[in-house]
């Protein structure tokens, strides 16, 4: 072996690794200086969602201040995009049963299931630990309107359905005073991972959510529930 | 004993100069591993243990130096000596690893020893190195040279391959490709291997569809971003993220969450997310360093092997880390090759200081000897 034939070929092998260190680094350049804000743009596409939550929906009060319809947030533990691998599902719902009271599946849609409504507190806690590692695991939140649990107040108030990201009165007080009691929901944008969970620290409000005011009736529990009241429509 | 050779073993014990080229070497090693592990924290920042992976590979990394050190004192005629067993029993564990092996995406190429896993195609690239060096150096200029080393180098690469583990196969090639050419071997031959390897790759993308869709997703990833373009995607964002400063190391966010084997294969996107472009191209740019260093080294030895082989442990570490910040940037399609030092990986980390210890040892003794031979 020559040392100078040595030399020069490392010389030129050399030389292509710089070539092809610049060809490197104009490449690194294109994507984090000069096209930048495409990919940026892009890639926001794919991560990003923008989000509407409900607002709080105003209470409905009779003329003595007794609360007769008021909104509570459950929590309810969902199955979404379960593998397909038969082992995996038995191992995950033992654990879910060893760990939650009151486990159920029952289908929610066509992609998802529902373990367990209205989780409490600890329930929550526990299920927090279990997510990252079990993807398919998700917690979905609802607004539950609640009303005195009497024939005649239920139907004098009336009811409620989502619309989205609001809820809606169809009949009753809860239509009649609509406008007064959805208030306004919050938007949001947020960054999510690979397994569609929210990744800490992307939440971004665009709108805050307006709740809802109060309604207080000119009337009394005890008045609605012996005459017969009607409201006027519209 | 003659006097060049007493003066090497006399100065054996004595401390290197500190700008000498086998510390600054040594010195380049070790920052490079310490970087290695902020990429590590970074890919893995979001999860719940943090440090896991980053501070495991701090434990290799100490390891590896001390192991380096060790085998720096070691004289290369151990090697030259036992060159022909040290080169079986590192091909056998390459061999075995296709019956005995674990199986991790989708490659059989690891042994599984309690919690810890072991690569034998990583620390047999050393002794591959060696072997044809020696080959090199032994044979005369020929026809008959180019057979007997490309010969070696399949008998080498087919088990790799069969793993598979094509990626790590190419390297091997492009070792003997470099060892072939500096050795002053002519060109022309490799021109004979060229149409079985063009064969054999198309056959192997039509026996193994996901090379092909490897391919395809390289050249068009917005045709199916989802799918086979979905890496390269991943790289193409992650990058745009770091900009020119990057985002710092906890809050790289498409590092954690969207981009595949953050702290491995995609390391040098994840550093890129964190330090940007600021903080990256100085990496490119010690890794040419690192290859000059190497080539100062190779040229203080006398003996055209330890010449050869100095220089071909610089290029082979120099060629891979190019290799894999090229698939980062999008040049290449993806290899599953790691960044040398910077990526997770025991068996690379200690596998990399195994061949500098060597190097080092063989040019950090020349360098002793000619210095003593200044100042005596």
């Amino acid at each position: 072996m020559n040392t100078a034939l040595f030399k020069k070929r490392s010389y030129i092998l050399l030389g292509i690794l710089c070539c092809w260190a610049v060809a490197v680094s104009f490449k690194f350049f294109y994507y984090s200086i000069w096209q930048r804000s495409y990919y940026l743009i892009v890639g926001g596409k794919l991560s990003t969602r923008e989000g509407c939550y409900t607002a709080g929906r105003g209470r409905i009060l009779d003329s003595n201040g007794v609360l007769m319809a008021w909104s509570e947030r459950h929590y309810d533990l969902i199955i979404l995009d379960l593998p397909n691998a038969p082992e995996y599902r038995e191992k995950l719902l033992k654990k879910l049963r060893m760990r939650l009271k009151g486990v159920t599946l029952e289908s929610a849609d066509d992609v998802s299931m529902i373990v367990k409504r209205s989780l409490s507190v600890n329930e929550l806690e526990i299920v927090g630990e279990m997510i990252p590692r079990h993807p398919c695991l998700k917690i979905k939140t609802r607004l539950v309107r609640r009303v005195i649990e009497e024939p005649e107040i239920r139907r004098f108030i009336g009811k409620v359905k989502r619309e989205g990201c609001m809820l809606r009165g169809t009949s009753g007080c809860e239509k009649f005073f609509d406008k007064v009691l959805s208030g306004k929901p919050g938007k949001y944008t947020i960054m999510l991972d690979r397994n569609k969970n929210w990744i800490p620290g992307t939440f971004s409000q665009i709108a805050k959510a307006v709740s809802g005011s109060d309604v207080r009736l000119p009337y009394s529990v005890a008045e609605i529930r012996n005459s017969n009241l009607k409201l006027p429509e519209g | 004993m003659n006097k060049t050779k007493k003066q090497e073993i006399d100065y054996l014990d004595k401390p290197l100069p500190l700008f000498s080229i086998s510390m600054l070497i040594s010195m380049v090693i070790f920052l490079l591993g310490l970087w290695g592990c902020l990429a590590i924290y970074s890919a893995t920042s979001f999860s719940d243990s943090p440090f896991y992976y980053a501070g495991r590979q701090l434990l290799w990394l100490g390891l590896g130096m001390t192991v380096m050190l060790t085998i720096v004192r070691i004289p290369v005629e151990f090697f030259k000596k036992y060159l022909w067993m040290l080169v079986v029993a590192a091909y056998i564990p390459l061999l075995a690893v296709l019956v005995f092996g674990v199986r991790i995406n989708g490659m059989k190429g690891w042994y599984s020893v309690g919690p810890l896993l072991f690569q034998p195609s990583e620390f047999a690239k050393t002794f591959f190195i060696l072997m044809l060096c020696r080959i090199a150096t032994d044979m005369p200029r020929s026809f008959k040279r180019f057979l007997v080393m490309f010969g070696v180098t399949l008998v080498w690469t087919l088990p790799i391959m069969l793993e598979p583990d094509f990626g790590t196969a190419a390297i091997y090639l492009l070792g003997f490709v470099t060892i072939y050419w500096l050795a002053g071997e002519k060109l022309r031959y490799l021109l004979i291997p060229l149409p079985f390897g063009i064969g054999g790759l198309v056959v192997a993308c039509w026996q193994m569809p996901y090379l092909l869709q490897r391919f395809k997703g390289f050249w068009d990833p917005g045709a199916d971003p989802l799918g086979s373009g979905w890496h390269i995607r991943q790289f193409q964002f992650t990058l745009a993220r770091g900009g020119f400063t990057g985002s710092g190391a906890d809050r790289t966010i498409w590092s954690n969450s969207y981009l595949p084997l953050a702290h491995s294969d995609s390391v040098f996107a994840t550093m890129a997310e964190t330090v940007g472009l600021a903080g990256s191209l100085p990496i490119i740019v010690v890794f040419l360093i690192l290859a000059y260093l190497f080539y100062k080294l190779s040229m203080k030895c006398k003996d055209q092997f330890e010449k050869l082989f100095v220089m071909a442990v610089g290029i082979f570490f120099v060629v891979q880390a190019f290799v894999h910040i090229s698939v980062n940037v999008t040049l290449l399609p993806p290899t599953g090759l790691t960044l040398p030092l910077l990526s997770y990986g025991g068996s690379s980390v200690i596998s990399i200081m195994v061949a500098a210890g060597i190097a080092l040892g063989i040019g950090g003794r020349r360098e002793a000897a000619l210095d003593a031979a200044f100042t005596d």
